[in-house]
């Protein structure tokens, strides 16, 4: 039986999704038996979720009006 | 007119101006958003912006014609991000040694894990969640902030995130990992 730490250290790779059946297999096997783990890999996947949400952050206007004035004055950089 | 059978590293090496641009335009929001992200402040990611549109323009010469632009100017942006955040005070760090969690001689948890009292699919609970991960964001070391910026907010490849910061694989994978354990460590103290 696969043990929590094997199980945690697996949780990037099972996200990835690059694990072959059998690994996912034995990942099922023990989280089936492990509340803990289950909890682990839950939470685990919120964090790496939700964090996708901070790239709705808009990119202000004079951000762009910034890179849109450097790109303008290229021809005055030596 | 433009020579279509250069590449844009190509043309914007020969110095024509509107391949760097159209390079700057095309990636300009996640150049942004890495300063950002590294900093937490709007001020410090214009700042890094500026020098990161300098550093790349003046790096041209250096470019070879295969190179592709974007992670050459992500890679950019993050060296930029890492030496304005030397030249500040630092900042205190979570320790990332121990974010692996307790387990015994056999490999299983000394301590319990409870799932979080939330609902990601809570419109509420979720931009509560975000604005608590970002906070957290800014506790980690910035070698793994970096990481996790580029492949959880990014949604970089592994193999994209290596070639930028020029790192082994196996080492993306390890700081992603103990990044993402490190945030959930610290959403856990106040969730679960």
């Amino acid at each position: 039986m696969m043990t929590c730490r094997e199980l945690q250290a697996l949780l990037v790779d099972q996200r990835l999704g690059t694990l072959s059946f059998a690994v996912r297999a034995r990942i099922a096997l023990h989280a089936a038996v492990c509340p803990c783990c289950r909890a682990m890999a839950s939470t685990y996947g919120i964090v790496a979720d939700l964090s996708g949400d901070l790239a709705d952050t808009p990119v202000p206007d004079a951000v762009v009006s910034d890179i849109e004035t450097f790109l303008a004055g290229l021809d005055n950089i030596s | 007119m433009a020579d279509a059978s250069l590449t844009l590293a190509a043309r914007a090496r020969s110095g024509d101006r509107a391949a760097f641009a159209e390079a700057i335009r095309a990636c300009q929001d996640r150049l942004y958003r890495i300063a950002l992200g590294m900093t937490r402040n709007q001020e410090d990611a214009r700042d890094i912006l500026q020098d990161t549109l300098m550093s790349a323009y003046r790096a041209l010469p250096n470019l070879q014609d295969d190179t592709r632009l974007e992670p050459w100017l992500c890679r950019i942006a993050a060296n930029c991000a890492r030496m304005h955040l030397r030249a500040r005070r630092r900042r205190p760090t979570v320790p990332i040694d121990d974010v692996e969690g307790g387990f015994d001689e056999t490999g299983h948890r000394l301590e319990r894990t409870r799932a979080w009292d939330v609902d990601p699919a809570d419109a509420i609970d979720r931009a509560r969640l975000c604005a608590r991960i970002e906070a957290f964001s800014l506790e980690l070391p910035d070698e793994y902030r970096e990481v996790w910026l580029l492949a959880d907010v990014e949604h970089l490849s592994m193999a994209e995130i290596a070639e930028i910061l020029e790192l082994e694989l196996a080492n993306v994978k390890t700081r992603l990992h103990r990044a993402r354990l490190a945030l959930r460590k610290r959403l856990a103290a106040e969730l679960a």
